[in-house]
């Protein structure tokens, strides 16, 4: 019985782990890439290294606090070319629907909503490191939408 | 132990021949080449932050796949070590199992970090955490010989409940009532693994594991009966609007788990664990009701540590009455501070308070050398 029990044991994590690693892999290459741009800068930390700080800046929806916060955008354009993005109306029609996973009030009463998948991976020459630390700079991001509106997302950055 | 001083002890006639050799060869037998392992030690950190530099300054070019791939062998393979040899490792040393499934747990860990850097994932903090935990605890309780694993299960706990809470109340979103007891009730329960220690301590070999994670348990039990009245000097429960429910939750869970520990764990040691888990928790309510006091927000934190002590004396638990003595002195400390704290802003007011610290210091030394059980037994 306690064989059986420290078998379980021992092959939990494995078996979670694996699982995970999976579902990761499956979801990262089932998207299709957008090209999304975003405004951030590029801070540097001791312990972080260089990472870039950013929010979207979606076109037709801007990067206006107030109006970020939609629960579904519906994204216009033939990917990887975003053309414009409008807010998603319940049950309305849209070809390529970004549905947010998390949606709750900031301090200053706006909506900040979080969209699944949509944690953009930035390449690393986007933070590249700046002469002007800490300063704000401006960036456009390469998203890669996927497939379907809850899959992840890709994305490369570069200064403009 | 060098045997020439065992040869001295001999030709002072100190020691007879057949002690002498019984010495010899029982140090002979239990002999520690410290120097040979510092060596091995110092030749097998530098080989291992070798290895860590030259992966590190490779990291990039090596593709995420491969990267993944080595990690989960290395966890593969220490997890089949365990359990193809883990009794055999422990007859020879519980400590080489211990290290093998601290450090499977903390490879597992940071697994997570891993993916998140190759897929470019993010989740709360406490999502990874709660998976790791349910994934690894069952491993860490079945083979755990020390204190380190039950740091891992206990560590694990407190930080994926306060993580959940933290994450769960963030941009100043006051939560309902029904929402406020589920956060004291996620942030209370890792104290009941103290009933789970307490109920397989009896009935498992590896008694040192749970004894710590009871320990531990009852740790954070006190600290939060602690950090009440702490949060009560200082009017701390004015702020959350159902402060008072939350307060009562987390106080129940303790006082429910405190007896239980009683009934789990027969003999003295066991009542007095219950008894402080559980004092831990009747002291919560009360905390709240003293709510921006300074005086009986103190006694009440006098209360809870003295009850400490005298559960301590009657466990015989010689350290825990000392820490019991030594946080009321420092309470004390603090108090006076609380009351007077304009003398601290002249020369005379220093030099009292400084005289008074020296005070406070040498009683407690005193009362922890005079009253304090001997050394030997603890919880």
């Amino acid at each position: 019985m306690i064989r059986y029990a420290r078998l379980a044991a021992a092959a939990l994590p494995l078996l979670g782990l694996g699982t995970l690693w999976a579902m990761s892999d499956r979801t990262y290459n089932s998207g299709t890439e957008w090209e999304v741009p975003i405004a951030g800068y590029d801070p540097r930390d001791y312990l972080r290294g260089h990472y870039v700080e950013f929010s979207y800046d979606w076109p037709g929806v801007g990067s206006d606090p107030a109006q970020i916060g939609p629960e579904a955008l519906c994204l216009f354009g033939t990917a990887p070319r975003l053309d414009r993005v409008t807010t998603l109306e319940q049950g309305g029609p849209c070809a390529h629907p970004l549905r947010a996973s998390t949606t709750r009030k900031a301090p200053s009463g706006s909506t900040i909503s979080r969209f699944e998948g949509f944690s953009p991976q930035i390449a690393c020459e986007a933070a590249t490191p700046s002469k002007e630390e800490g300063s704000a700079r401006k960036f456009s991001v390469l998203a890669t939408p996927r497939p379907t509106s809850t899959a992840s997302t890709t994305a490369t950055a570069s200064p403009i | 132990m060098s045997a020439r001083k065992i040869a001295e002890w001999h030709e002072a006639g100190l020691i007879d021949a057949a002690t002498r050799d019984r010495l010899a060869a029982y140090e002979a037998a239990h002999a520690r080449p410290l120097l040979l392992w510092a060596v091995w030690g110092i030749g097998a950190l530098a080989i291992g932050l070798g290895v860590v530099s030259v992966v590190a300054a490779n990291w990039e070019d090596i593709p995420g796949l491969v990267r993944l791939a080595v990690h989960l062998a290395l966890i593969a393979g220490l997890l089949g070590l365990l359990f193809a040899r883990e009794e055999q490792l422990a007859a020879r040393s519980p400590w080489a199992v211990e290290a093998l499934v601290f450090v499977t747990a903390a490879l597992g860990l940071t697994f997570f970090g891993h993916l998140g850097q190759v897929y470019q994932t993010a989740s709360p903090l406490w999502q990874p955490l709660a998976l790791w935990l349910a994934l690894f605890v069952p491993l860490l309780l079945l083979t755990g010989r020390s204190w380190p694993s039950a740091l891992a299960v206990m560590g694990g706990a407190v930080w994926t409940a306060w993580e959940y809470v933290w994450a769960s109340s963030r941009y100043g979103v006051e939560p309902d009532l029904g929402w406020s007891i589920w956060l004291a009730l996620v942030v209370a329960l890792p104290v009941l693994f103290a009933l789970l220690a307490a109920w397989l301590g009896g009935r498992s070999p590896r008694e040192d594991f749970w004894e710590r994670l009871e320990q531990l348990a009852l740790a954070y039990a006190v600290a939060g009966g602690s950090l009440a009245c702490a949060v009560a000097s200082f009017g701390g429960f004015d702020g959350p609007t159902h402060a008072l429910a939350s307060v009562l939750t987390c106080g129940a869970v303790l006082v429910v788990g405190g007896f239980a520990v009683v009934l789990a764990r027969p003999g003295v040691s066991g009542q007095m664990a219950g008894a402080i888990i559980a004092g831990s928790g009747l002291v919560m309510p009360l905390a709240y009701g003293a709510n921006d006091t300074t005086i009986p927000a103190a006694i009440l934190f006098f209360a809870l540590w003295a009850g400490i002590g005298a559960a301590a004396l009657a466990a015989q638990w010689r350290r825990g009455f000392q820490q019991a003595v030594g946080v009321i002195a420092l309470r004390l400390i603090i108090l006076s501070f609380e009351l007077a704290g304009d003398l601290l802003m002249n020369g005379l007011g220093l030099i009292l308070a400084g005289v008074m610290i020296l005070g406070v210091a040498w009683g407690a030394v005193r009362v922890s050398k005079r009253f304090a059980p001997r050394a030997g037994g603890e919880a």
